[in-house]
């Protein structure tokens, strides 16, 4: 490979004001891109790796400090800042933003937001503007380019916003790409398909791309090299197969060790033989929203339930996995009755859930309670932690004030908090610790069955980790049954016995982890796992599956002991 | 978006509906005969007379026929005859009307242009001193009365200095009438935009729009102003609202012949006819207001247009 130097950062120092005191968030980071180069920074939340970008570009709020140099081109851009920077922005820096819902202005139509940079820089006139733009979002893989001009982002889909998005950077013919977090926000197989775009512009055009992730597996499919961020710090850089293979740091080792894989260390599932009488039974759960439009009218309804039924047996954890829209987070709403369903039925212990009133509803409820994705929204930010988790105890249990407590220490201790926490705020505890919370408050009523919706994936994975491990101590110690509501089919190979796999309503597959994981029969599983990038560059990338058209899938069909499929 | 308004039509023609039962409860509402009330003051009425104006107004009636009659005079266009006078109410307040709606157009216009740009420029300096001013200086606009700030202009532009005219019709004469009703409500927009400009200033579009080299200006005027200015939109048809309501103060302070001062006037003579012509044009006056807005709306923001 004979390519120069594209970008040489030096002694970089990042700093933030916050409350009179300047908080450093990037200290002392050197590091150089080629051309042809894909660079990951990699990094847990609060590493420094989003502010590096930011700095690179600019874009950091008013009265951050930055010291060092960056020379792209000849030029050192955080010398003279405001101009230097300015004259690069777009035309020899472009940037990609994580969130293709929020990057594109929603007023504006594509065209004028695809065509305005080339205008303002003097690149074309308007008409020339608009045919590059056509054939750009041609080239991401737009379909029907050219009637596109005029839409406006809502009426894409979110990988396809992504794909404009980096069609209009790819526009100014940037020599070096930016891409905070690209695929964060989307779905697995469309994440996929984004890197696969990346890569190729890389390869074809030679610009070279700084990609900032905190994902393992998205690095290992798309990097020539790493450099690995904790804290403001340079910990480890490396070409990306000695930094999986051989790992120096510690920190690079742990979390690495942290990240879930698909193959090996599956959890090895128990069988639990069907029983006539499963803790937990869904019958035929119907549920549509509909969207109103008019006054009387409703129009435009989604199904997000299609006829769904299983049974879960007492002690045993199955994981609902799907993508966005594929109604598993409905699903976990309607089985503990946090929305109302058209039809269907939900068996709790012999008990016709949906179906109790008052009392009865009030003393089932505490058999089953609810872990929320977000810990840092699923928490009262006016209430002490004490009053959170002290507060089902009242509800559902007669005890007295002293003994709510000593419980409330109790369960602090047995999710890895101390009893002296429990006066403390929700803000003063870290993701993890919150997450932690939120487990002890679900088990707070004495639960027999926990339902769990992405409890990991607003976390770290070396926390991710640590609270999988928790989970499982607290199913084997407390003989839980759980329901894992996820995205990601690694983090449900280590903790589920079996696995539905959800699209559009409907379960699609539904067997044992291990027949799932490693003989997946639907294609939609399939590609589901093609899709999923593995943590490891020495592997073979796997080839991707286009995803089926799948409308209306039919019955489930058993075709092993225990192993069903739509057919 | 013909959906979009065809629903908002079906909402006002509703509240229309239910301000029309509202307004023959009215009467009723207040304690003690109406009739004896309305000639409280005056003297030398005979019972006959009162129990004249009573069947004319059809006070000898149950409600709820009180309340058909009513409504199907209205839709004759027929408002009824005001007690002082004799005149048809529809008149009355058509002849006026012009002049409020005037004086609320004149203060609406004062208030956006001064309130928006203030409002937007506090954003674009949030933290900074110039931030902190102009917020301050709109929480003392909000909270002046408008009655107070009515009379310190009256006093300094008319009485003191003699630029403005104290009272009276004429273009000149609106002057002081809209600026201090625009004043509090540019107050009010000022900190509405600022607060929606901060808000869109920070959203990642604004991110992408710098990033791609955009000179400031242009990611200002057109990214940030044209997002941040949906709600402000949203917001004027309440403000309208308010603004109507203001009118009564201060076209009592300046001497303005528009429907809110009939309708002080209408109180204080218990001309009960007048009070419910006044608030059911009142109510349609802000309904039609509100749905021209929501076109507005609709059409600015491509993802209610396009639905």
């Amino acid at each position: 490979m004979t390519s120069t130097s594209l970008l040489d950062v030096e002694n970089l120092s990042v700093g933030l004001r916050s409350n009179r005191s300047m908080t450093t968030v990037v200290s002392d980071l050197s590091f150089h891109l080629k051309q042809s180069e894909i660079l990951a920074i990699v990094g847990e939340s609060g590493s420094g790796k989003s502010m590096t970008a930011k700095a690179l570009m600019g874009l950091l709020p008013a009265g951050a400090r930055i010291t060092g140099s960056a020379q792209f081109k000849d030029v050192d851009i955080l010398a003279n800042a405001d101009r230097n920077v300015q004259a690069i922005r777009g035309t020899g820096i472009g940037m990609i933003f994580q969130e293709p819902m929020s990057a594109l202005n929603p007023v504006l139509t594509i065209g004028l937001q695809m065509t305005e940079a080339l205008r303002v820089h003097g690149l074309a006139n308007q008409a020339d503007a608009n045919k590059r733009a056509i054939e750009m979002l041609d080239r991401v893989g737009i379909s029907a380019p050219h009637t596109r001009l005029g839409q406006y982002p809502h009426e894409f889909s979110g990988g396809m916003r992504q794909r404009v998005m980096i069609a209009m950077t790819m526009l100014l013919e940037p020599d070096l790409i930016i891409a905070d977090e690209p695929t964060t926000a989307l779905d697995v197989t469309v994440q996929a398909q984004i890197l696969d775009l990346l890569k190729e512009i890389v390869a074809e055009t030679s610009i070279g791309m700084l990609l900032i992730t905190h994902d393992m597996g998205v690095v290992a499919e798309t990097a020539d090299r790493v450099l690995v961020m904790k804290q403001g710090s340079r910990v480890e850089e490396a070409g990306v197969r000695t930094l999986f293979a051989d790992p120096m740091a510690p920190y690079t080792k742990a979390l690495l060790a942290a990240v879930p894989r698909l193959d090996g260390n599956l959890s090895s599932p128990s069988e639990f033989p069907d029983s006539d009488a499963p803790i937990l039974e869904v019958r035929n759960l119907e549920k549509s929203f509909s969207k109103k439009s008019g006054f009387w009218r409703t129009q435009a309804t989604t199904k997000a339930l299609k006829n769904v039924s299983l049974s879960v047996q007492e002690g045993e954890t199955l994981a609902i996995v799907g993508e966005s829209g594929s109604g598993k987070s409905t699903l976990a709403r309607a089985i503990t009755r946090l929305l109302t369903v058209d039809s269907g039925r939900v068996i709790v212990n012999n008990q016709d859930f949906l179906a109790l009133k008052g009392q009865s509803l009030r003393k089932a409820r505490s058999d089953i309670q609810m872990i929320f994705q977000d810990p840092y929204s699923s928490l009262d930010p006016r209430f002490k932690i004490g009053r959170t988790i002290e507060e089902p105890i009242h509800i559902h249990q007669n005890i007295e004030s002293s003994q709510a407590r000593k419980r409330v220490d109790a369960l602090l201790e047995q999710v890895g908090l101390t009893p002296d926490m429990a006066d403390r705020y929700p803000h003063e505890f870290s993701g993890g610790q919150r997450q932690r919370i939120a487990i002890s408050r679900a088990l707070a009523s004495s639960p027999k069955i926990i339902v769990a919706d992405e409890p990991t994936s607003a976390l770290d994975v070396s926390i991710q980790a640590q609270v999988l491990d928790l989970l499982l101590r607290l199913k084997k110690e407390l003989s839980l049954t759980m329901l894992f509501i996820s995205h990601d089919l690694a983090v449900v190979g280590k903790i589920s016995d079996r696995v539905a796999v959800m699209r559009s309503g409907q379960i699609l597959e539904l067997g044992p982890t291990d027949r799932i994981l490693l003989d997946p029969q639907h294609p939609y599983t399939i590609a589901l796992l093609s899709a999923a990038p593995s943590p490891d560059p020495e592997r073979e990338h796997r080839l991707r599956v286009d995803l089926p058209h799948i409308k209306d899938a039919g019955p489930l069909r058993e075709i092993q002991s225990g192993h069903w499929v739509a057919t | 978006m013909l959906s979009f308004l065809a629903g908002r039509l079906t909402m006002g023609l509703l509240t229309v509906f239910v301000t029309t039962i509202l307004v023959t409860l009215l009467i009723h509402l207040v304690p003690g005969d109406p009739v004896q009330i309305m000639y409280a003051q005056s003297q030398g009425t005979t019972p006959e007379q009162m129990e004249e104006v009573r069947k004319s107004l059809g006070l000898d009636k149950p409600i709820p026929v009180q309340y058909f009659m009513f409504v199907g005079r209205l839709l004759e266009g027929d408002l009824g005859y005001t007690i002082r006078g004799g005149q048809p109410v529809l008149d009355v307040i058509l002849q006026r009307l012009p002049n409020t709606i005037v004086l609320a157009v004149a203060a609406m216009a004062i208030a956006i242009l001064i309130g928006v740009p203030i409002g937007f420029f506090a954003a674009y300096k949030q933290g900074t001193i110039w931030d902190v001013t102009l917020m301050i200086t709109a929480i003392a606009g909000i909270s002046m009365p408008h009655f107070w700030l009515g009379l310190i202009l009256l006093f300094y532009f008319a009485v003191d200095l003699g630029w403005l005219p104290v009272s009276g019709g004429g273009p000149l004469n609106l002057v002081l009438p809209a600026v201090t009703l625009g004043l509090s409500n540019a107050a009010i927009f000022a900190r509405l935009t600022r607060s929606s400009m901060i808000d869109v200033l920070s959203q990642d579009f604004v991110q992408t729009a710098i990033a791609k080299g955009l000179p400031q200006k242009l990611v200002l005027r057109r990214h940030v102003l044209r997002a941040g200015l949906i709600p402000i939109i949203t917001m004027m048809g309440l403000q309208f609202a308010f603004m109507m309501g203001g009118a009564i103060v201060v076209e009592n302070i300046f001497s303005w012949n528009g429907v809110g001062r009939m309708a002080v006037e209408a109180i204080f003579q218990r001309d009960y006819p007048i009070i419910q012509g006044f608030i059911l044009t009142f109510a349609v006056v802000v309904v039609i207001v509100s749905i021209m807005l929501d076109a507005v709306y609709a059409f600015i923001d491509p993802r209610i247009r396009r639905s």
